[in-house]
C-alpha cells in the first residue's frame, strides 16, 4: 500500500501485572477507514489511548506521517493532526454548545494564550464554531448548556469537538454507544459525510453500522490482533468468527 | 557524648507523641482521603479537656482516658452530621474540617482563655531515671510506652483483626469494598472516632512536655501532615518510620539551627511530595 | 459596565459617606482583601487549583518592599516594584514545584513551601525581625500628595484596586481565562483538544501570586509594618473562607467574601467576642447548605424565585 499514515510497531502495554496489549501492529493508509473490534477487555480502548498519549505505551513505536509519536505528550499529538472522540462523554458541562466548540477550536490556535482579549467578541470563532454545529445539526441548540443536553446531542457534540480540531487522523472510540436506533442513523449519516481527507478509526461494538462504514477491520483478543484486512475476509475468518461472534 | 544520648532519648520521646498524632490523622486520610484539618486543633482540645479534668482532681491517666472519650465523641458527630453530607466531595470535607479548626480553636479560646497552660506529670513519674550513665525524666519514659503500645494495638487491630482488614480494603480500594459489602461509611465513623480519640489521648500525654497553648493546633498540624507524607498516606509503619524520622530531625534541628528548624523540617515534605506524591510507604495516589 | 460604573462611584464617595476615619480604614482593608480574594480566585475558582499557601506571595510582597527599605536604603517605588517582582518569581517557582500534582497533593505541597516560608519569616530574627516583624515604614508621598491621611490611602488604594479588577475581569473573560476554566472542568480532555494543561495552570499561578503580591503591598503601607502572621497557614485559610463564602468562579464572589470577613471582624468583634467561632460556623454551613458561596448562592434562588412556574433557564447563566 501506500505509505501508511499511522504505523503502530510492537506496541505494548502492561497495568500491574496484567498485559493489556501486547505487541500490536498497525498500520492504516491516509483516508482509510479502519474500524477495530474485540470482545470487552481485548485493549481496544487501551489501544487508542496509547496512540493518543492519554497512557505511555511501555514499548513499541506510535508514527504518524512520518513523525514518532511514541514519547511525546497528548497535546504534542494533537498538534500532529490527532483528534479522538471518549467513550465515556467527556464536555464541558457548564458551557453551552457554542463556547464548548470554540474551546476546542482555541486548542490549536495560538490565541489560546491572551489573557487580554474578549473571547466572547471573537465573531470569527463564533461563526466557525456554528458551522461545525451545523455539520452535526446541533446548530439549533447552540445556546444549550451541555449539561441541559439530551445524551444523543452529547454524543453528536464530541463529534463536533473532534472535527473542529480539522485532524488527519481521527479516532472514534463507540460513537453510537448507548444510542436509539434513530439516533444511530443519524450519526451513521454524519460518520459517512466525514471527508476523505480524514482518515478515521473506529471501535465499535454496533455491527450493523460499523461494518457498513469500514473498509478494513482489525480485530484484537486479549491485547493481540488476531485478524487485519479487508472487511469481507476478516468476517468470514473463522478465528474472529469463535473468538467474537461465538460461533 | 552525653548530650546526644539525651537528645536522641528526646527524639524518640518526641516521635512517641508525633505517632500519637500521625497515625490517626494517616488512617482517616487513607480511608477517607481527606486530610483532616481539625486534627491539630483535636490535639490541643484534648489537652485542654485533660487539664480541667485534673483541675477537678482526678487523677492523669483518667484524663488521659477522658480526652479519649470526648474527642471520639466529638469526632462522631462530626464524622455523621457534617461530613457524612459531602460523602462523594472531598474537597467539601477538608474546607469543613478546616472551618471545625477554627470553631474548636476559638472555643477553646472561650473556655480556657489565652493564657498557656500546664500539666504537671503524674507524681509517681516525676523525677529522673538512671540508665546506666544516662539521667532520663522518668515521663518521657512512660511517654514512649504509651507510644508502642498504641503502635501494637493499632498494628494488631489493622493487621489481625476482621475489622482492620476491612479498613485496609477501604484505604485500598473504596469502591471494590463497598462492592464487596463492606459499610464503608460506617468504617469512617469509626475510624475518625479513633483517629480523634488518639490524637486527644496524644493531647493530654504530650500536654506535661509542650504545655498547651492557643496556636498549638496550627503548630501540631503540619507535623501530622509532615509525618504522614514522608511515611505514605494511609500506612501505618509509614506513620512509624516518618514519627521516629521527623522526630529525630526536629529534635535535634531545634538543638542545633533553631533557626532553620522548620526549613529542615518542611523541605523534606516538600520534596518526597514533589518526588513521590504518595510519599515513601503508600500506594501510588488516587 | 453599567454595574462597573455605579460600583466605582458608590466606592468614591465612601470616604465621604462614612466620615470618620476608622470607617474609612475599614473600607481600605475591605479593598485590600478584596484584591487578595480575587487573586485567590484565579487560582482556586477558576484554575480549581486549591492552595493552602497563597499567602506566600501575599506576604513575600510585603517583606521583600520593606527589607528593602528599611534595611538598604531604597526608594519607595523601587522597593515596591522589586518587592512585586520577587513575590512574582516566588510564584513561578513554587508554582512549577506544586503542579507537579494536583488535588490534595498540590494543596499539601502549597501548604509545605508556605510554611517553610512562614518559618523563615519567623526564625531569621536578624533579617526579618522575627515575631515583631518589620516596623517603621513611613508611606510614600504619591506626586507630592500625602497618601498618611485615610481618605488619601483610601483613594490610592481604590485604584489599584479598579485596576485589579478589570484586569481580573478581562482575563477570566479572554482566551486564556477559558482555557483555564477547561482545565479546571476536563484537564484531559483539554489535552485531547491541544492545550497544554499544566503552562495554563502554571501561568494562572504566577498570575494569581502576582495580585497577592499587590495587595501585600497595599497591606503593608497600610499597616505600616508587616509581620510573620501575613504569611501564616491561618492567612492563607482566610483568604480560602473568603472566597468559598463569596463564591469560587465568580467576579463578585471574593470581593463580597472579603467584605464579610473583614466587617465581622473589625465590627462584630465589638458585640460579639467569638467572631472567629462565628465566621466558622458561617463557613460550615455555607459548605453545608451553599456549598457553591453566597453570591451564586443568592443569585440561583433569585432566578428561581423569578422563574418559578417557568421552565429552567436553557442558557448558560453568564460567566459572571
Amino acid at each position: 500500500m501506500t505509505e501508511p499514515l499511522l504505523s503502530l510497531r510492537a506496541v505494548a502495554k502492561a497495568f500491574g501485572g496484567v498485559q493489556v496489549v501486547r505487541g500490536v501492529d498497525l498500520a492504516v493508509a491516509p483516508g482509510e477507514r479502519r474500524l477495530i473490534l474485540g470482545p470487552n477487555g481485548a485493549g481496544k480502548t487501551t489501544l487508542f489511548n496509547l496512540i493518543t498519549g492519554d497512557v505511555p505505551c511501555d514499548a513499541g513505536s506510535i508514527v504518524l506521517d512520518r513523525v514518532e509519536l511514541a514519547h511525546l505528550p497528548t497535546a504534542r499529538r494533537v498538534r500532529a493532526g490527532l483528534a479522538r472522540t471518549y467513550q465515556i462523554i467527556s464536555l464541558f458541562p457548564h458551557d453551552t454548545l457554542r463556547q464548548n466548540v470554540v474551546l476546542a477550536l482555541l486548542g490549536l490556535a495560538r490565541s489560546r494564550w491572551n489573557p487580554f482579549d474578549v473571547l466572547a467578541a471573537r465573531r470569527d470563532l463564533r461563526e466557525e464554531a456554528d458551522r461545525i454545529l451545523a455539520t452535526v445539526r446541533l446548530d439549533g441548540v447552540a445556546d444549550r448548556t451541555v449539561a441541559h443536553c439530551t445524551y444523543g446531542e452529547k454524543r453528536r457534540l464530541e463529534i463536533a469537538l473532534a472535527l473542529a480540531q480539522r485532524p488527519r487522523l481521527l479516532l472514534l472510540d463507540e460513537p453510537l454507544a448507548g444510542l436509539s436506533q434513530a439516533e444511530r442513523t443519524d450519526i451513521r449519516a454524519l460518520l459517512a459525510s466525514i471527508p476523505a481527507t480524514v482518515t478515521v478509526l473506529l471501535i465499535e461494538h454496533d455491527m450493523d453500522v460499523a461494518l457498513t462504514l469500514a473498509e478494513r477491520v482489525t480485530v484484537l483478543h486479549l491485547g493481540e490482533v488476531i485478524a487485519d484486512g479487508e472487511r469481507d475476509a476478516v468476517i468470514r475468518d473463522p478465528r474472529v468468527r469463535e473468538v467474537y461472534l461465538g460461533e | 557524648m552525653h548530650a546526644w544520648a539525651v537528645q536522641t532519648f528526646n527524639s524518640v520521646a518526641f516521635a512517641g507523641l508525633l505517632f500519637l498524632l500521625a497515625s490517626g490523622f494517616t488512617l482517616i486520610f487513607g480511608l477517607m482521603r481527606i486530610p483532616n484539618m481539625a486534627h491539630g486543633a483535636c490535639f490541643m482540645l484534648g489537652a485542654y479537656v485533660g487539664y480541667s479534668v485534673i483541675k477537678a482532681g482526678l487523677p492523669f491517666f483518667v484524663a488521659v482516658a477522658a480526652a479519649g472519650i470526648a474527642l471520639a465523641l466529638l469526632g462522631a458527630i462530626v464524622e455523621r452530621v457534617v461530613l457524612r453530607r459531602m460523602e462523594a466531595n472531598e474537597f467539601a470535607q477538608v474546607l469543613a474540617t478546616m472551618g471545625l479548626a477554627f470553631i474548636i480553636a476559638d472555643a477553646s479560646l472561650w473556655f480556657w482563655g489565652g493564657d498557656a497552660l500546664q500539666i504537671p506529670e503524674p507524681d509517681w513519674l516525676r523525677g529522673p531515671v538512671r540508665m546506666g550513665d544516662l539521667v532520663v525524666p522518668k515521663y518521657r519514659i512512660a511517654l514512649i510506652v504509651c507510644a508502642a503500645v498504641a503502635a501494637v494495638a493499632l498494628w494488631l487491630l489493622v493487621d489481625k483483626t476482621r475489622l482492620g482488614a476491612m479498613i485496609r480494603a477501604g484505604v485500598d480500594n473504596p469502591a471494590i469494598a463497598r462492592a464487596m459489602g463492606i459499610r464503608v461509611s460506617k468504617l469512617s465513623t469509626f475510624v475518625f472516632c479513633l483517629g480523634s480519640a488518639l490524637v486527644g489521648m496524644g493531647g493530654v500525654l504530650g500536654a506535661p512536655i509542650i504545655s498547651i497553648y492557643p496556636g498549638l493546633d496550627f503548630d501540631m498540624l503540619p507535623l501530622a501532615f509532615i509525618v504522614v507524607i514522608l511515611g505514605g498516606i494511609g500506612s501505618l509503619a509509614g506513620a512509624f518510620v516518618g514519627s521516629i524520622v521527623i522526630g529525630f530531625i526536629y529534635t535535634f534541628g531545634q538543638a542545633w539551627v533553631a533557626d532553620l528548624a522548620y526549613v529542615i523540617l518542611f523541605l523534606p515534605m516538600a520534596l518526597v511530595l514533589i518526588v513521590r506524591p504518595q510519599g515513601l510507604f503508600g500506594r501510588p495516589a488516587a | 459596565m453599567k454595574a462597573v460604573l455605579i460600583g466605582t462611584a458608590l466606592a468614591a464617595l465612601v470616604p465621604t459617606l462614612l466620615g470618620s476615619s476608622f470607617h474609612i480604614n475599614l473600607a481600605t482593608q475591605v479593598l485590600i482583601a478584596a484584591i487578595f480574594a480575587s487573586s485567590y480566585n484565579v487560582l482556586a475558582g477558576w484554575g480549581g487549583l486549591v492552595s493552602f499557601g497563597h499567602a506566600a506571595f501575599f506576604g513575600a510582597a510585603g517583606y521583600g518592599a520593606a527589607l528593602l527599605v528599611l534595611k538598604a536604603g531604597f526608594g519607595h517605588l523601587a522597593a515596591a516594584m522589586l518587592g512585586l517582582a520577587f513575590a512574582t518569581v516566588l510564584a513561578c517557582i513554587i508554582g512549577a514545584l506544586a503542579l507537579r500534582a494536583t488535588g490534595i497533593s498540590f494543596l499539601m505541597i502549597t501548604l509545605a513551601l508556605g510554611q517553610i516560608l512562614w518559618g523563615l519569616s519567623y526564625r531569621w530574627v536578624s533579617l526579618t525581625g522575627g515575631d515583631n516583624g518589620l516596623t517603621g515604614l513611613k508611606r510614600p508621598a504619591l506626586f507630592g500628595l500625602s497618601l498618611d491621611g485615610a481618605a488619601a490611602y483610601y483613594y490610592f488604594t481604590l485604584g489599584i484596586a479598579l485596576v485589579a479588577f478589570l484586569s481580573i475581569r478581562r482575563f477570566a473573560g479572554s482566551s486564556l481565562g477559558a482555557s483555564l476554566r477547561g482545565t479546571r472542568d476536563q484537564p484531559r480532555r483539554m489535552s485531547a483538544l491541544g492545550f497544554n494543561v499544566w503552562l495554563v495552570r502554571w501561568v494562572a499561578f504566577v498570575y494569581a501570586g502576582f495580585w497577592a503580591g499587590v495587595a501585600g503591598l497595599l497591606f503593608l503601607y497600610y499597616h505600616r509594618f508587616i509581620g510573620p502572621h501575613s504569611l501564616s497557614i491561618a492567612e492563607s485559610a482566610e483568604v480560602l473562607l473568603m472566597v468559598i463564602l463569596g463564591g469560587a468562579g465568580t467576579l463578585t464572589g471574593p470581593i463580597v467574601g472579603a467584605a464579610i470577613i473583614v466587617l465581622v471582624r473589625n465590627l462584630i468583634s465589638a458585640y460579639v467576642e467569638h467572631w472567629p467561632m462565628l465566621l466558622g460556623v458561617l463557613f460550615l454551613l455555607v459548605i453545608m447548605f451553599v456549598p457553591e458561596g453566597i453570591v451564586p448562592g443568592i443569585a440561583s434562588r433569585l432566578r428561581a424565585l423569578r422563574a418559578s412556574g417557568h421552565k429552567a433557564p436553557a442558557e448558560a447563566p453568564p460567566h459572571t
